[in-house]
């Protein structure tokens, strides 16, 4: 596995192999990396949503009460959107789901990394742990923001925050073997099956409850 | 508690929705405008109320018709959420109606207060107008109020059909109206079936009409005196509005107008007091297209993008018949009409519909058709990106070729281009054009 320089980079797109789009000025292409810009849409925890993350909610085979479950699911988040020259304050301990301004498509054999831009980790903002990107994803990429810091961060929609760096698979992945995330092709935030796949480590579905009389 | 008493209540109650109001999440721009509009009016209306007798019928009754509009003003934009309607696009279309419809009220050069909001039906698509001018010029701007269906809210090539309402919209406005009325309707009616009503009543009871005709007449016991001069101002006023849809949103107009119009009205023949037979608007569109000369390509010789035009005009024109009995302007009539049309819109910065270079709508189709939101970003990884404007109908026109024709590329990868996502793709592409614009606005903040 090898990381690409920018002449790979810019290599690869011009034959669309990987697109990332709009790159808006030149300073979003780094050495060996490119830098994604803050979306338009904020997913953050509704105060009076729900009281904890329960994997047993997006369990579709325990499908108890279908309706309460979807219930918890949606409640959980607070959709913002927020036009251009407008912001958005993260407080610190804050997590919101954003997208990216740009739509990233990649090819068979490169695999993509998010990480923070330094400049903006060194204010506080984190763009937690979900980073990998696999081949042939294309779609907006949801970054995880978190203000690990003890002050308010504004965020304004095209700001660059976050960076994205590719490498090169050993074996290209062939579209066969692939099974594109649960993500691929989303245009905003949306919170994914934490359970899916992993349905038998999950307690045994609750008794549906007895009609009365 | 007396009327009087009831009023200056509900006065009340009025202030208080509009301090909540301030406590909302409204589109860009906030309701700024709006609310400092609503809370003069309020104040004015307190004013012609105070003096008023508790019981005096006829005060009473002129002012709860205010107050009760005023409440309902108040009331729209709790609809007004950003999250209810594609905002890019509504954007778009603020942009677009907010030239056209500048005019003069107390003050020069004022311009209306255009809200955009969602609400529910397929058919929700309008403008709310404040038509009193002489109650208006009490006040100070006029509000204009966009409705968006919620439901379709992505759909952004269905909004194409915003461009009938904005011709409403101008209609309204003197200015525009006399220009309207003198450059436009003159003469697309200055002969044929729907010049007078005696020519329409004989033309919609002639014995040559279609048997659907004939039938909606007997199923609701329709006679020739139901069609008097407001019924047929009404049906020249649509035809009008027709005109100016495809005139100011191009070929997604006349898309976005057979998709809505053939689901509410699949025979085309229905009428009522304030829409002609559906069937007669599509054999106008479809002659302006014939005028306009859209649908042989200007200046395309790409061989791809010949065969994907012709899917789709093929797909636009299908049903329409330019002969017989739905075919009221002849084309001479018509092409004076687009004329004055054109001439008008071309005084407004941005209104008129240019028809796209080759290669611009190229760049937008192969966009869509690799799965890549469509706007005028370069994709080729240049050492300086070329940035390009690309014009929202532009986006819209590209979409519904889309739509229409068959895929060449063939990426797994892509998902099956169904109208929803094409619908997103071109939502998006319109959001990151306005990125795209906003740098190339302010160059020195993105290079």
């Amino acid at each position: 596995m090898s990381a690409l320089s920018k002449l790979d980079i810019r290599r690869r797109m011009s034959n669309q192999e990987l697109v990332v789009s709009p790159l808006l000025s030149a300073k979003q292409m780094g050495d060996s990396s490119v830098d994604l810009r803050v979306g338009n849409v904020f997913l953050t925890v509704r105060a009076r949503g729900i009281s904890h993350v329960d994997p047993r909610v997006y369990n579709k085979k325990d499908a108890t009460d279908g309706h309460e479950n979807e219930l918890i699911r949606r409640q959980k988040h607070e959709r913002h959107e927020i036009p251009f020259e407008t912001t958005f304050l993260l407080h610190p301990g804050m997590l919101a789901l954003v997208p990216t301004l740009e739509w990233v498509k990649l090819p068979a054999d490169l695999q993509g990394v998010v990480t923070a831009r330094s400049c903006w980790a060194r204010e506080g903002l984190s763009i937690a742990t979900a980073t990998l990107i696999n081949p042939h994803y294309h779609g907006i990429i949801t970054l995880e923001l978190a203000n690990l810091g003890q002050i308010p961060i504004s965020l304004y929609p095209g700001l660059r925050i976050a960076q994205i760096a590719f490498y090169n698979l050993e074996t290209s992945m062939p579209i066969s073997e692939v099974r594109l995330s649960q993500f691929a092709g989303t245009f905003e935030p949306m919170q994914g099956n934490i359970v899916e796949g992993d349905e038998a480590f999950m307690p045994p579905p609750r008794k549906p409850p007895k009609a009365d009389g | 508690m007396n009327p009087k008493q009831f009023l200056l209540e509900e006065c009340e109650n009025i202030q208080l929705v509009l301090g909540e109001m301030l406590s909302r999440d409204y589109l860009a721009g906030g309701a700024a405008d709006f609310h400092h509009e609503l809370t003069q009016r309020l104040e004015i209306l307190r004013r012609m109320i105070a003096p008023i007798e508790a019981t005096d019928p006829d005060p009473i009754s002129l002012f709860s018709g205010e107050v009760s509009q005023l409440s309902e003003l108040a009331h729209r934009i709790e609809r007004s959420h950003a999250g209810e309607f594609s905002w890019p696009f509504a954007e778009e279309l603020r942009a677009l109606t907010d030239p056209l419809c500048r005019e003069d009220l107390r003050t020069p050069g004022r311009e209306p207060i255009i809200r955009i909001l969602a609400e529910g039906g397929l058919t929700a698509y309008r403008i709310f107008l404040e038509n009193d001018l002489s109650r208006i010029q009490v006040f100070n701007r006029r509000i204009f109020t966009i409705v968006f269906p919620r439901t379709l809210k992505h759909l952004v090539l269905s909004h194409a059909i915003f461009g009938h309402e904005i011709g409403h919209a101008a209609w309204s406005i003197p200015r525009l109206r006399s220009r309207l009325s003198g450059e436009v309707s003159q003469p697309l009616f200055t002969s044929g079936p729907l010049s007078s009503v005696t020519n329409a009543r004989a033309w919609l009871t002639n014995a040559n009409a279609p048997a659907e005709v004939k039938e909606v007449i007997a199923q609701y016991n329709w006679v020739p005196e139901n069609l008097n001069k407001d019924v047929l101002e009404s049906w020249q006023e649509e035809l009008l509005c027709d005109l100016f849809g495809l005139l100011t949103f191009g070929p997604a107009f006349l898309a976005a107008h057979q998709a809505l119009l053939s689901t509410v009205d699949p025979h085309g023949f229905s009428f009522g007091d304030d829409h002609p037979p559906y069937v007669t608007r599509r054999a106008m569109l479809g002659r302006a297209i014939e005028y306009l000369g859209w649908s042989n390509h200007p200046g395309i010789t790409e061989e791809f993008l010949r065969s994907a035009l012709d899917q789709f005009w093929k797909g636009q024109l299908k049903d329409v018949r330019i002969t017989g009995w739905p075919d009221v302007i002849e084309s001479p009539q018509l092409s004076l009409a687009i004329q004055g049309l054109q001439s008008i819109l071309g005084d407004v910065s941005r209104v008129l519909f240019i028809y796209p270079s080759a290669l611009e709508l190229q760049h937008i189709l192969a966009m869509l058709e690799a799965g890549i939101p469509p706007c005028g970003a370069d994709l080729s990884g240049a050492k300086e990106p070329h940035l390009r404007n690309v014009d929202f109908r532009t986006i819209l026109f590209a979409g519904w070729v889309r739509w229409h024709c068959e895929p060449t590329i063939t990426d797994s990868t892509v998902h099956d281009p169904t109208f929803s996502r094409i619908n997103r793709l071109c939502e998006r592409g319109m959001l990151q054009q306005r990125a795209i614009n906003l740098v190339k606005k302010r160059p020195e903040s993105g290079l």
